[in-house]
């Protein structure tokens, strides 16, 4: 079965983003540039790219609807995102890649 | 004063062509201080990490390291300690020298091109989903600044060692916004060399004319997958990954290596060519400033290649150890 679990938020900054932990169902597990993970720390010492992937997962049943939610209040703080991706698993395995 | 470097043997067959590689820079005369650092499959036998923290952090305080094939496990959630190095350590530049060796058999006399692979983007981020049940997508990642600083690195080493034309590879025809900002970077970039003859061409043609034109190559520069396409098929044309080195490099460290497997099937035997870590190694010596040694290196390899001392894969019968003896044995000579 196909289950929607997350949310991949791409952001635009030029340093790593003080996004809330949790929001809604979704917590915040890594922040990755260019698919190596930059938080949480320890961060290595790499050239960040203005682009970076933002993984909230849930661990609890969730709809699109969260997802909106998720995404209307990422925007609400001032943050500026440019693609949302959705995350799932099928049979309890993902079905996304993780980042180094 | 000796210099520092660390040494990753590897797995499979790493040991025993460490072990030749550390005995020819020894007989060469460069005294280097080797810092054994852990990575492979014994960490993850160990429950670590495949490449542990610890010793990305050692590299990072070194500055170098020259590393020995290491096996990626096979089986999903396994990561490769390649990438994982590259990543981590932002080691930016892939450089494979592909030069025809005297005494290595080839049909392509006179190679000699310098491959400048973007290493930290492309699709290589490995930002992959299942879009439905059916469909798969990945994503191909091309920043300006990621592509300035390859087209930086490869002008100014053709600056640096009399190479004359530097020619960026793509397939902007077709990704006309991914690779199209590549090739725009690259033309940007090639106006700060007006020393350097400046040329574009895409990737299945640039495939067609190495192996057909190989002599009008000089420096060439590429996104990450053709990079890691081409660098291999280079390497074939100069006789196998046996005998093919690479290199790595970032702002604050680099990293030398062997750019064949681990050969499981081979580990113990005695039997490969270690002539791909070690023709790293001479990469690594350059970086240390060594250039003699490097070409003394260099030069024995290819008296003794040429005298008939060479490994199976060349057509011989040598011993990993008896080829390392004759090097050794014409260094200090």
């Amino acid at each position: 079965m196909f289950k929607l679990v997350g949310v991949d938020l791409y952001l635009r900054s030029d340093s790593v983003p003080e996004l809330p932990r949790e929001s809604g169902k979704f917590t915040l597990t890594f922040i990755s540039n260019r698919g190596t993970k930059i938080w949480p720390p320890p961060a290595p010492a790499i050239a960040l790219s203005d682009w970076l992937q933002c993984r909230f997962e849930s661990t609890g049943d969730i709809t699109d609807a969260d997802a909106e939610q998720l995404l209307q209040e990422i925007s609400q703080l001032g943050f500026h995102w440019t693609k949302a991706q959705k995350l799932y698993t099928k049979d309890g395995e993902k079905q996304y890649s993780q980042p180094y | 004063m000796a210099h520092k470097a660390c040494i990753i043997r590897g797995d499979g067959i790493g040991p025993e062509i460490s072990d030749a590689t550390e005995r020819i820079i020894a007989a060469s005369g460069v005294d280097i201080e080797w810092i054994p650092l852990d990575a492979g499959l014994k960490c993850v036998e160990a429950g670590e990490p495949i490449v542990p923290d610890r010793t990305l952090d050692k590299i990072a305080e070194v500055g170098v390291a020259l590393k020995a094939p290491m096996t990626t496990p096979i089986g999903k959630g396994s990561v490769s300690p390649n990438v994982t190095l590259r990543k981590r350590l932002d080691l930016f530049a892939c450089v494979r020298p592909a030069k025809s060796f005297p005494g290595v058999p080839t049909p392509f006399e006179g190679l000699d091109v310098v491959i400048f692979r973007e290493n930290t983007e492309d699709l290589y981020a490995q930002i992959e989903y299942m879009e439905t049940p059916a469909v798969a997508m990945s994503t191909k990642i091309i920043s300006e600044p990621g592509t300035e600083r390859i087209c930086r690195s490869a002008f100014e080493y053709a600056r640096a060692n009399g190479r004359k034309i530097v020619t960026c590879v793509h397939k902007a025809n077709i990704m006309k916004v991914s690779d199209g900002l590549f090739l725009r970077t690259f033309q940007r970039v090639a106006q700060d060399y007006p020393d350097i003859e400046s040329w574009d061409v895409i990737v299945d043609a640039l495939c067609m004319q190495l192996v057909t034109k190989w002599r009008q190559f000089d420096v060439l520069v590429l996104p990450n997958l053709y990079g890691d396409i081409v660098s291999d098929l280079a390497a074939g044309m100069m006789g196998g990954l046996g005998v093919a080195p690479g290199a790595n490099y970032g702002t604050h460290a680099a990293v030398f290596e062997a750019v064949h497997g681990s050969a499981p099937k081979y580990t113990g035997q005695n039997k490969v060519n270690p002539m791909a870590l070690l023709l790293s190694g001479t990469l690594m010596l350059r970086h240390l400033g060594e250039r003699k040694a490097a070409e003394d290196i260099e030069a024995a390899v290819s008296q003794t290649v040429s005298a008939g001392i060479k490994t199976y894969d060349l057509g011989g019968t040598a011993k990993t150890s008896e080829f390392a003896d004759a090097v050794c044995s014409l260094l200090k000579g």
